[in-house]
């Protein structure tokens, strides 16, 4: 049986404003699954997110955490990093430093340390800007600075807020390549936002479709394995087909929102 | 001949000009030296009074910068701790601002025949003035912190010290930095402002007593030539913290980097 990492069971979160963004939401999400959560933009994607990472609390239901999949450290038993939208890297900090603050605060001992900075500085090709300060860097390079912070401390879970939002296609594409290889490489779970029905197909192998304000589940598209996906899978008939789906059924549900 | 050359050549050929055509103007009018010096006569008495000038120089000089130091740790120290404790912020600031917005100069007096010693009640002055600006503006500094930086620090359980060291106080700097630079003029002006109310003399006499007691004689080179020495200490503050703040934040904050001219 597959082990699960995190449960969402009915959750609903309505802000002070009384405004309803999310409505009995129920998830599963299982080890290794590269998950997506496919909606239109202020729809409460970030806000599912957030209440995962346990920036937002629920306003009914539950979050469960089975720590017991992987628990290794006291200050972080489910074992988790977050990617944001923004980079939010500390513009006060070189490259180097910005990658060793999470071990900085987790108080591992500086040798340890120094020689994981400098894997995922290697990892994420930047080595050789590790003394360059944030508002040096292009958008590409900030939000690869932002995944290696997420990386160094080991996680086994990453939630991902369209990271690549903001980016043009060309390195968005270049850094979805890479974050199949760091998904396989260090068999991470992922749990990723975004809007794109074509970077949601090619990431994932779960897609859950979220209809707007509130955000309720539609459903869960299975998607075939995504282990041994190459750059080349952009360019397949799968991978069309795929899209077309998401797509229609995006719009099928959209119109009966409207209705 | 460089841009950057031409930028520093610039006023200084126009500072000769400016001199020169004084210097003209009074030899052309025949203005007694009473009224308005020439430029030369406040020249040859700096270098004349040098010995009453240079004691004067080094007490205004030296109250400014113990006013502005006090006022940049006191400032510092009330920020933080306000900021991290509400109710202090909110029963204390109503009265920061009676503090601040009463002129000076009108609280000098008082302080003067409150405070024994006229030398502590000089720099007591000039520090009123210094500190606010600071403690106001690393107030906001300390209270506006990017929202996804504090999510990153939440995320990763940051104990409260290490959100103060490693995010607040950075985060602060740009506007610490943006008072302090205020703060460092006003002490100076809260220095010879106190300077005149007090109108001590002797061995504690400041650059203010100079310019009232040389008022009285008549001496207006002598008034000019402190006059002067004030400007230059005003603008040798000025481009001091203007370096401090360029060292601190050329690296990473808008303010202060580098630009191609």
């Amino acid at each position: 049986m597959e082990k699960i990492v995190a449960e969402l069971k009915d959750v609903s979160k309505t802000f002070s404003n009384n405004k309803n963004v999310i409505k009995g939401l129920s998830l599963t999400i299982s080890k290794s699954d590269f998950i997506t959560l496919l909606g239109k933009s202020g729809c409460g994607k970030t806000t599912i997110l957030k209440i995962l990472c346990g920036l937002l609390k629920v306003s009914s239901g539950k979050v469960v955490w089975p720590t017991s999949t992987f628990q290794n450290s006291e200050k972080n038993p489910a074992n988790l990093s977050v990617v944001f939208q923004e980079p939010n890297l500390l513009p006060w900090l070189n490259v180097f430093d910005n990658i060793l603050l999470p071990l900085k605060l987790y108080k591992i001992n500086p040798n340890e340390s120094y020689s994981r900075v400098n894997e995922f500085l290697d990892f994420v090709g930047l080595n050789s800007y590790k003394e360059y300060y944030p508002n040096q860097l292009s958008g590409g390079m900030k939000m690869r600075v932002s995944i290696a912070r997420a990386l160094v401390t080991r996680p086994k879970v990453l939630l991902m807020d369209e990271p690549f939002g903001s980016l043009d296609e060309i390195t968005r594409f270049k850094l979805n390549n890479e974050l199949l290889k760091i998904y396989n490489n260090y068999n991470l779970t992922i749990i990723f936002i975004t809007h794109s029905v074509y970077e949601s197909v090619f990431l994932s192998n779960k897609i859950a479709l979220l209809s707007d304000s509130p955000a309720q589940l539609n459903e869960i598209v299975n998607l075939s394995s995504n282990k041994e996906r190459k750059e080349d899978f952009r360019l397949s008939r799968e991978f069309l087909e795929y899209c077309k789906i998401i797509s229609n059924k995006l719009n099928q549900y959209s119109s009966n929102n409207n209705e | 001949m460089s841009k950057n050359f031409l930028l520093i050549l610039a006023p200084i050929i126009l500072f000769f000009i400016l001199i020169f055509l004084w210097e003209l103007l009074l030899s052309l009018n025949n203005i007694p030296h009473y009224i308005v010096p020439k430029p030369s006569l406040v020249v040859f008495t700096l270098y004349h009074e040098w010995e009453n000038l240079f004691p004067a120089l080094v007490v205004t000089t030296y109250i400014t910068l113990l006013a502005l130091f006090l006022a940049v740790i006191l400032g510092i120290l009330s920020a933080i701790i306000i900021s991290e404790f509400k109710i202090i912020e909110i029963s204390l600031m109503p009265y920061t601002v009676v503090l601040q917005v009463t002129p000076i100069i009108a609280i000098a007096p008082l302080i003067i025949i409150l405070v024994d010693n006229s030398f502590i009640a000089t720099l007591i002055c000039a520090w009123l003035v210094a500190f606010f600006p600071i403690l106001s503006s690393s107030l906001i500094g300390l209270k506006s912190v990017d929202e996804g930086l504090q999510d990153l620090f939440k995320l990763y359980k940051a104990k409260k010290i290490q959100n103060l060291l490693l995010l607040k106080i950075p985060a602060a700097l740009p506007y610490f930095l943006s008072g302090f630079k205020i703060s460092a003029g006003l002490s100076l002006i809260g220095a010879i402002v106190a300077e005149f109310v007090t109108g001590i003399g002797g061995g504690s006499a400041g650059l203010a007593y100079v310019i009232i007691e040389s008022s009285y004689r008549l001496d207006i080179a002598t008034m000019f030539a402190a006059l002067f020495l004030i400007a230059i200490t005003g603008v040798t503050i000025y481009m001091l913290t203007h370096f401090i703040s360029k060292f601190l934040l050329k690296n990473w904050h808008e303010s202060e980097r580098p630009k191609e001219i």
